[in-house]
């Protein structure tokens, strides 16, 4: 582990929205995770940084945030995560705020009409508790009506092509987005009162999108993926399937990931087994067909007036927004560390319980400084996607020589429904099966030796790691990040948008249910005689840090090697760049040490 | 970057089974005026189905099959005597690298065959030079005393790629190099040829059916259908912007 000490670095797109002749895209820079800005981006021309002001651009409504870009017309509006307000920007002129902006409500999701911007509220009431709201805006006075509170959350407000109606989703706990939403519609004239909601399946709807044609489309997993539906009359009804999900949806929502790019045609971003491609949807015909690029899509599609447009996904290395059949196909090209030479990730399946099969990005090690250790990679989900891309802190372990091994356990996005829920009450259990399978499946085909294989993971997946240490005696070691040890303390200390969530993963209703300490990682401290570093947040309040300590000081004695790494100031997820390279010098030393003592 | 290779005009005939009796003797037009240029260091990716001509083109660049028109290499024109000079500036790397590796040879003596060519006789001097390329394409230096079948699949493609990188080429062709490999062991070979690509600078020309694999490894792409290149271009523009319809419908089976 001899070559360059820093984290890798590389912008990311987090947003992509068409407006009146250009593409707004939403750039948050890799280098020093400086604040995310707005680029206006044209076929043709040079990129135009849109001039944002001390407005820092985002939002955190239902704790991960909703996407934060609306083009209006030659303008784009954005959320505003520090003042909650919504503002509105664009070439040559100062940006201005419209609403908000006092702090008594977030804003995010925008969609605007005319005069009119919808957007999704979130106000804070204390104690952690917040309400959410669907509102309307006037952009000229900046007054806020409040349209519709009646579900627990709501998201992507769409207005139509002729403004006259507007459509989105609602949801109520103990359901996540993902499990169950409704779709509601109403009219821009009567308000509130016209509000209804749309007879559909009990499945998830997701993306509203108002076609051209005036059709209200939305995807919808009721088949077993998201598929494309549309409101016909009172009732949705499907239209067509690509055979995969249509778009990821986790939590934040942020997918814009499908357009309707002629009348009966569709350009979606399709997830097939977790790897990311785009298709082409005839409505008529039902065929999927693929559409190849030369770099594989993310999650946000969009189109304008000048075509489609979309972020594109490298294995490492700067993300691009490209103009798809265009000659010049790179509209936009980010910065980023990297030297260009990138892993090449192979599809891994590996056979698990129940017969099942889950898949693994496999990144081998150059060759010439292969260093014959295997990190396996447990995402944070559960419900998350390893996509085909090196995450940094991965990248810079794959160039100092290790394999990467990228693990989707059952519950992650990207694989249908079925997938999805089969980690409903098996957390702890199917999740740690599957990477046991995975540790099999590496050490039979020789891939990987026995002692010579270090686990990481994050979150849920550090939860997932500290199971699996207790159970497999193989491992070197693991790196836990942000570690869940505790289910109680977790179930505590969550906000109101994954209050559900846990009972659901667990099968349990109620906190006490002895299941949750049962499948609690403090419980199983006894079985782990594996060494661990933990990384923790001391601010972390969705895992609180002295449920770490608790856990490192049990291990201590029970003369288990076990290394602390707190972060001062960070939460859940370490934000700061200084933080991230502590992080990361930490767990280089700590795999060091392991390999060392052999 | 300057030219590294030019082929203009390469037609290669086969003979065609006869059918039946008293039916004229047919040809099969195996390469049918093919033309591709290759820059220094860089590689063109060749796609097409089975039976397009893809290995017939590999192996007339590689001057093992008998080709109508002209091949310029380093600026000077291919011509047998050119070739026995170039003393393995050029080099192929097999599909199934069981039929190409000697299995009475020790796998020493097959990576380093190449320098005798140069006049290196001693056997001391060959061994060193062995561990080093095993070394170089991350095969366990204890192996320099063994026999082809003693190694896995991905490790006879791994000293197929030794051998050929023994004489430091300026373009290495690969026909297929990874196609008769499990997907993960398939990832390691791409990974050493993109590593030694960067180490080296050699330039690749990558046969494959594998739509992915190509996307991944080239700057440039042709497209072969029926003997013929239908479609070239860079990478991007071919896989962004394909215009033949053949193209379209080959790059459509990417997942
Ligand atoms: N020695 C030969 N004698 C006669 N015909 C041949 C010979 N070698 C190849 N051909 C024919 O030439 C054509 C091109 O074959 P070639 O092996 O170059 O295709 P390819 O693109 O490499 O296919 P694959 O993907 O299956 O390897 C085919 O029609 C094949 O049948
Ligand atoms: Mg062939």
């Amino acid at each position: 582990m001899s070559r360059s000490n820093n984290l890798p670095w590389s912008d990311q797109i987090v947003d992509l929205v068409a407006g009146d002749g250009c593409i707004y895209a939403l750039i948050s820079p890799g280098e020093d995770k400086a604040a995310p800005y707005i680029a206006a981006l044209k076929p043709g021309a040079p990129t135009q940084r849109v001039e944002t002001g001390k407005a820092d651009i985002g939002n955190t409504i239902h704790g991960y945030g909703l996407p934060s870009l609306t083009a209006a017309g030659r303008k784009v509006l954005f959320a505003s995560s520090g003042d909650g307000g919504v503002w509105r920007a664009g070439a040559g002129s100062a940006p201005a705020l419209i609403a908000g902006g006092d702090g008594a409500f977030a804003f995010g999701d925008l969609a605007c009409a005319g005069d009119r911007v919808f957007g999704v509220t979130e106000r804070r009431h204390g104690a952690g508790r917040t309400s959410n709201a669907i509102a309307s805006i006037c952009s000229q006075s900046g007054s806020v009506e409040i349209l519709f509170d009646l579900a627990d959350f709501v998201s992507r407000p769409v207005i139509d092509p002729g403004c006259n109606r507007f459509a989105f989703l609602g949801w109520d706990l103990p359901y996540m987005p993902w499990e169950r939403t409704s779709l509601f519609v109403g009219e821009i004239s009567a308000g509130a009162a016209s509000i209804r909601r749309v007879a559909a399946p009990a499945a998830a709807l997701a993306q509203p999108l108002w076609g051209p044609d005036g059709a209200l489309y939305v995807l919808c997993d009721a088949e077993g993926y998201f598929d494309i539906w549309r409101l016909d009359r009172d009732s949705l009804c499907f239209v067509v399937s690509a055979g995969a999900d249509i778009g990821l949806s986790l939590a934040g929502q942020r997918g814009r990931s499908y357009v309707i790019e002629r009348p009966g045609c569709a350009l979606a971003v399709v997830w097939d087994k977790g790897v990311s491609g785009l298709a082409s949807l005839n409505f008529e015909s039902g065929r999927a067909a693929p559409v190849a690029t030369s770099v594989p899509p993310d999650d946000l599609i969009c189109a304008g007036g000048d075509g489609v447009f979309y972020a594109a996904l490298p294995v490492s290395g700067a993300p691009e927004v490209r103009h798809l059949g265009a000659d010049c196909p790179v509209l936009w090209k980010g910065q980023s560390s990297s030297d260009g030479k990138a892993a090449f990730p192979a599809l891994m399946s590996i056979e698990t319980s129940n017969a099942d099969a889950v898949s693994a990005n496999y990144y081998p090690a150059d060759p010439a400084g292969a260093l014959g250790i295997a990190v396996i990679n447990l995402h944070g989900g559960p419900k998350s996607l390893a996509k085909q891309q090196l995450s940094p802190p991965l990248e810079a372990l794959w160039r100092d020589g290790c394999d990467i091994v990228d693990l989707n356990y059952r519950g992650s996005a990207g694989f249908g429904r079925d997938f999805r829920g089969r980690i409903n009450g098996a957390w702890g259990v199917i999740d740690v099966e599957d990477c046991i399978a995975a540790i099999d499946g590496l050490i039979e085909k020789g891939l990987a030796r026995a002692g010579r294989i270090v686990l990481r993971g994050s979150s849920a997946g550090a939860f997932t790691l500290l199971h699996v240490l207790a159970k497999d005696s193989r491992l070197a070691g693991g790196v836990a990040y942000a570690a869940v040890t505790d289910l109680r303390a977790l179930g505590r200390g969550t906000h109101k948008y994954e209050s559900g969530y846990l009972k659901t993963l667990i099968g349990a209703d109620n906190l006490t249910a002895p299941l949750f300490e049962q499948r609690s990682p403090i419980s199983n401290v006894r079985n782990i005689r594996t060494p661990v570093l933990f990384l923790h947040g001391g601010n972390d309040a969705v895992s609180p840090v002295n449920g770490v300590m608790h856990m490192a000081g049990l291990l201590k004695d029970n003369g288990t090697r076990c290394e602390t790494c707190i972060l001062d100031g960070e939460g859940h997820n370490f934000s700061s760049s200084e933080a991230l390279q502590t992080a990361h010098k930490a767990e280089r030393q700590f795999i060091r040490s392991l390999m060392s003592t052999d | 970057m300057s030219i590294l290779l030019e082929a203009r005009n390469l037609t290669v005939r086969y003979d065609a089974p006869a059918q039946g009796l008293g039916v004229t003797k047919k040809h099969v037009h195996a390469l049918n005026g093919v033309s591709v240029s290759l820059r220094e260091g860089a590689t063109l990716g060749v796609l097409g189905e089975s039976g397009s001509g893809k290995s017939t083109l590999a192996f007339a660049l590689a001057g093992l099959a008998p080709v109508a028109g002209e091949i310029l290499f380093q600026g000077k024109r291919l011509t047998p005597a050119v070739r026995r000079h170039m003393r393995g500036a050029m080099q192929i790397v097999f599909q199934d690298p069981r039929s190409s590796l000697n299995p009475r040879m020790r796998i020493w003596e097959i990576c380093t065959e190449a320098l005798l060519l140069s006049g290196i006789r001693s056997d001391k001097k060959r061994i060193g030079r062995a561990e080093a390329l095993l070394a170089e394409v991350g095969l366990p230096v204890e192996c320099v005393n063994r026999y082809p079948h003693e190694l896995s699949g991905g490790q006879r493609q791994r000293l197929a790629i030794a051998r050929a990188i023994a004489s430091q080429p300026k373009l290495l062709i690969l026909d297929e190099p990874t196609s008769a490999l499990d997907v993960s062991i398939q990832a390691q070979v791409i990974n050493l040829l993109l590593d030694l690509q960067q180490r080296t600078g050699m330039a690749y020309i990558f046969i494959s059916h594998d739509v992915g694999v190509v996307r991944h490894m080239s700057d440039d792409i042709a497209v072969m259908r029926y003997g013929e290149i239908i479609e070239t271009g860079a990478r991007d523009k071919i896989f962004d912007a394909p215009q033949h319809p053949y193209t379209r419908e080959l790059l459509s089976v990417l997942s």
